[in-house]
């Protein structure tokens, strides 16, 4: 079970490994409080998706799983919505679209089809909290990467707290902006993926 | 057969109990969701019209409020839009009843102009700018000898766009500040707007007006889903302005494609056009059903009332 | 399709050294020209930017244990270009910061000289332009004994580089200027405002022949690419689409400095000659297009970036035609 954890965070790394759920890894990285909460509400999907599923996986039939899947999954993508935009409307509205848009993401179907469906329960959930945290900590990562450069400030939560100044207030007078912009975001995925693959080989 | 069933009776099972559940968040989580959204509107009420005495009242969703002391009208919030670089600037506009504008918000959200550049309008120097000017002086220096406010270097774009925002938006509502309340039809601000002056004499009951130097005419066409409603004002045989009927107006048009027709980028359009030349103004992507309905509208509503009248 | 062949590798040092100092002395006349116009800081923010390429690549060598060639010329001239494509009037870390990711992201990280992809120079300029906006394209400063705009007539108006005016839809009077001979000098001399490097196309073009004799670069690119920016502007000229004429807009900007040095770099360009031919025409026809209509005045990096990217395409494609 320990092992389906880890699996999940390192060698079956959402982004880095199966390169899936780029887009909203993408898109809403722009700071690291945006990450982190991007990524809690991929792993509360995945987790309980990834327990409805496998209690249920004796009575779905084969033939109907998909349709299935997809309705727990949106079900769920709905309550963390709906949440989300009651009581972290800030975070809701930074996030925007892509938190309805964790329904599509193909990673959660993917466990659903190759894990959960044919895994008991407390493994399926082992493997969603794994995958969702491996998640969260590439998301946390990207978003560090880019807000400290791009903003010069760290962990910045709007409307709340602004944000640790790291290299003082003249680089965040005039930071990196390109690394706030698009393609920030795939320049910060690039040097992650490259990282990683170069101390998995040498390892 | 009997499988089939089985089968299906899941995915209904899962489908209903899935609807009991999202209903009761729904239910849950509606009225925070709500009630944040009035904090933060009344919120971004008071920054543009800063003023713990006041109340607001909702003339047009999301567009136009009045300002209450007492009983008293004492000014007028509205928000304007206006094509930036790369999206639309609305700023919140405070008015005092004097015509003066008190403050200006630009929110970041929805804003999604050139970091480090256009984006600079949302920062504060920017809006403090607009405070206390007059219409006549919401221009930027370098277009307009009267105008006050500093362009963002390297952004004049949508420092333009900006000012021209508010500018425009003052020019269309200011009339809510004098002699109260306009009530009527949903035209009525737009045709003092459109004939320059306020006193129109009535020509053909809701059809056709005669401003000073200009004729006023609204015409309806059929658009994609609804009637869409044009206001023209020509000069013989060329349109000075049109105004189409927008959604708080009662247009029904798809929303985010049709609806994008009533603004003020593509009215601009038929600025000063030959009434011949309407079928050249170049259509909106994506709301060419529309935009062919608006064309229409001018047509028909010109040779309809405008023909006779020689 | 998504196999890319990369271009020439020169693998004999001595020959590469003998190519890249070349092009940096090509450069130099172009670097005394900046320095007549915009004073000594010039020559200061060269150096810087050059120091940074070197030390980067260095660096980058050392750390991953490979060969140190850092000082065989190519770093040089990433450094020099850099620096050409920023105002004089920038402060001391733009240049430091965009030879660092030229050389770091564009040129180390894709294999090093003969690997990469994107000509570091142009793409460091790019992410200068996207990163610090206000500073690459705000922030001209007049030539010493000239005027921003080039028109003293006009200068009291209007803060603006001759390209920068054509952008904010001048009138009539302005137009009249843009287009007279005394324009067409300056211009061609390059007492006007513009990046350290890109004013003088008379000095760009006296570097250039250098180049094209001496065979380190190939005249045909240039020639393709400004040559198609001169007949599509002419022809946009005479259909009334562009109020100035042909030779305005291939003097201006950065057309020159683009077509001659850096659509030219050997790495990032095709090898056989109908490629070039290629390469050099669609990267005229992007140009007009992004400076006529889209957002910035200058459209000749974007414009040889995005061909860059091609390039292992059109290789492909003449290497097919001549296999049949």
């Amino acid at each position: 079970m320990k092992q389906t954890f880890l699996d999940g965070i390192i060698k079956n790394n959402m982004v880095l490994v199966l390169a899936i759920g780029l887009c909203p890894a993408l898109a809403v990285t722009t700071s690291a409080y945006n990450g982190i909460g991007m990524g809690m509400a991929v792993i509360f999907v995945l987790v309980f998706s990834n327990l409805l599923i496998s209690l249920l996986r004796n009575i779905i039939p084969k033939n109907l799983r998909i349709p299935i899947f997809i309705v727990i999954i949106s079900t769920f993508v709905t309550i963390v919505d709906y949440t989300m935009q009651a009581y972290v409307p800030p975070l809701s509205r930074q996030l925007g679209v892509f938190v309805p848009l964790i329904v599509v993401n193909c990673g959660i179907l993917g466990r659903a089809e190759g894990y959960s469906y044919k895994h008991p329960p407390h493994y399926s959930v082992m493997d969603g909290l794994g995958i969702g945290l491996g998640f969260t900590i590439i998301l946390f990562l990207m978003g560090t990467i880019r807000e400290i450069l791009g903003q010069g400030v760290w962990l910045s939560i709007p409307g709340v707290f602004p944000g640790f100044q790291v290299f003082g207030e003249a680089f965040t007078n005039s930071s990196v902006i390109l690394m706030i912009l698009p393609p920030g975001g795939f320049l910060a995925i690039a040097l992650l993926m490259g990282l990683f693959n170069h101390i998995r080989m040498h390892k | 057969m009997k499988n089939k069933i089985r089968e299906v009776s899941v995915l209904f099972i899962v489908a209903i109990v899935s609807a009991f559940l999202l209903s009761f968040v729904y239910k849950n989580t509606k009225p925070v969701i709500e009630e944040y959204a009035s904090k933060t509107l009344n919120e971004n009420l008071l920054k543009a019209f800063p003023d713990s005495q006041v109340h607001f009242e909702t003339v047009k969703n999301d567009t136009l409020w009045k300002v209450y002391k007492g009983e008293a009208i004492v000014g007028i919030v509205f928000r304007n839009g206006r094509r930036g670089y790369s999206s639309l600037i609305r700023p919140i506009v405070g008015v005092d009843s004097a015509g003066r504008v008190v403050k200006i918000l630009i929110p970041k959200e929805g804003l999604a102009e050139t970091p480090g550049l256009g984006m600079k309008v949302t920062e504060g120097w920017f809006q403090e700018q607009f405070s206390g000017l007059t219409l006549g002086e919401i221009w930027l220096r370098g277009d307009n000898e009267n105008g006050k406010i500093d362009g963002i270097t390297a952004a004049t774009i949508s420092s333009r766009a900006a000012t021209a925002a508010v500018r425009e938006g003052l020019e269309k509502f200011k009339c809510y500040l004098q002699g109260g309340v306009i009530e009527g039809e949903w035209y009525v601000d737009d045709l003092i707007q459109l004939s320059g002056v306020e006193d129109v004499e009535e020509l053909i009951e809701d059809r056709l007006w005669k401003a000073k130097d200009r004729f006023v005419y609204l015409s309806y066409g059929e658009g994609f889903i609804s009637q869409v409603g044009v206001l023209v004002s020509i000069w013989k045989d060329t349109v000075l302005a049109i105004h189409i009927q927008c959604p708080e107006e009662g247009m029904e048009e798809t929303p985010g494609y049709g609806t994008m027709v009533a603004s003020i980028e593509f009215e601009s359009r038929f600025d000063n056009v030959y009434i011949g030349d309407i079928d050249e103004v170049d259509a909106l992507s994506g709301a060419t059903m529309t935009c062919e309905a608006v064309k229409k509208a001018i047509k028909s509503g010109y040779e309809e009332l405008m023909g006779g009248s020689e | 399709m998504l196999q890319l062949s990369p271009a020439p590798h020169i693998t004999s040092p001595k020959n590469i050294k003998k190519i890249m100092y070349g092009v940096v002395g090509a450069l130099i006349p172009v670097l005394m020209g900046s320095i007549y116009f915009f004073g000594w800081r010039a020559l200061f923010l060269c150096s810087l930017s050059v120091l940074s390429a070197i030390f980067t690549e260095w660096i980058f060598q050392r750390v991953t244990n490979r060969d140190i060639r850092c000082l065989d010329g190519s770093a040089i001239i990433t450094g020099i270009l850099v620096a050409f494509n920023i105002p004089v009037n920038s402060p001391w870390w733009l240049p430091v910061v965009g030879s660092f990711f030229a050389v770091f992201i564009v040129k180390q990280l894709f294999g090093g000289l003969g690997y990469n992809i994107f000509n570091p120079a142009l793409a460091g300029r790019a992410f200068l332009v996207a990163s610090w906006p206000s500073l690459m394209t705000g922030n001209w400063t007049p030539p010493i004994n000239g005027t921003l705009s080039g028109i003293p007539v006009l200068d009291g108006m209007t803060q603006a580089t001759p390209l920068s005016l054509l952008i904010m839809k001048p009138n009539l009077n302005v137009i009249q200027s843009l287009n007279s001979p005394t324009m067409i000098k300056t211009l061609f001399i390059g007492n006007t405002g513009g990046c350290i490097g890109e004013t003088s196309a008379l000095l760009l073009l006296i570097g250039a022949l250098f180049l094209f004799i001496m065979g380190y670069a190939d005249w045909r690119i240039s020639l393709s690419y400004i040559g198609s920016i001169f007949v599509i502007t002419g022809i946009f000229y005479f259909l009334g689409v562009t109020p100035v004429n042909p030779v305005f807009h291939i003097f201006s900007g950065g057309v020159m400095l683009g077509g001659l040095f850096m659509a030219t770099d050997m790495v990032t360009s095709p090898v056989t000659l109908k490629g070039r031919w290629i390469f050099g025409i669609c990267g005229g026809i992007l140009c007009v297009i992004l400076r006529l209509w889209a957002g910035y005045p200058e459209g000749v990096s974007y414009s040889i970036l995005i061909m860059n990217m091609f390039v292992p395409l059109l290789d492909r494609l003449q290497v097919r035609i001549f296999g049949r």
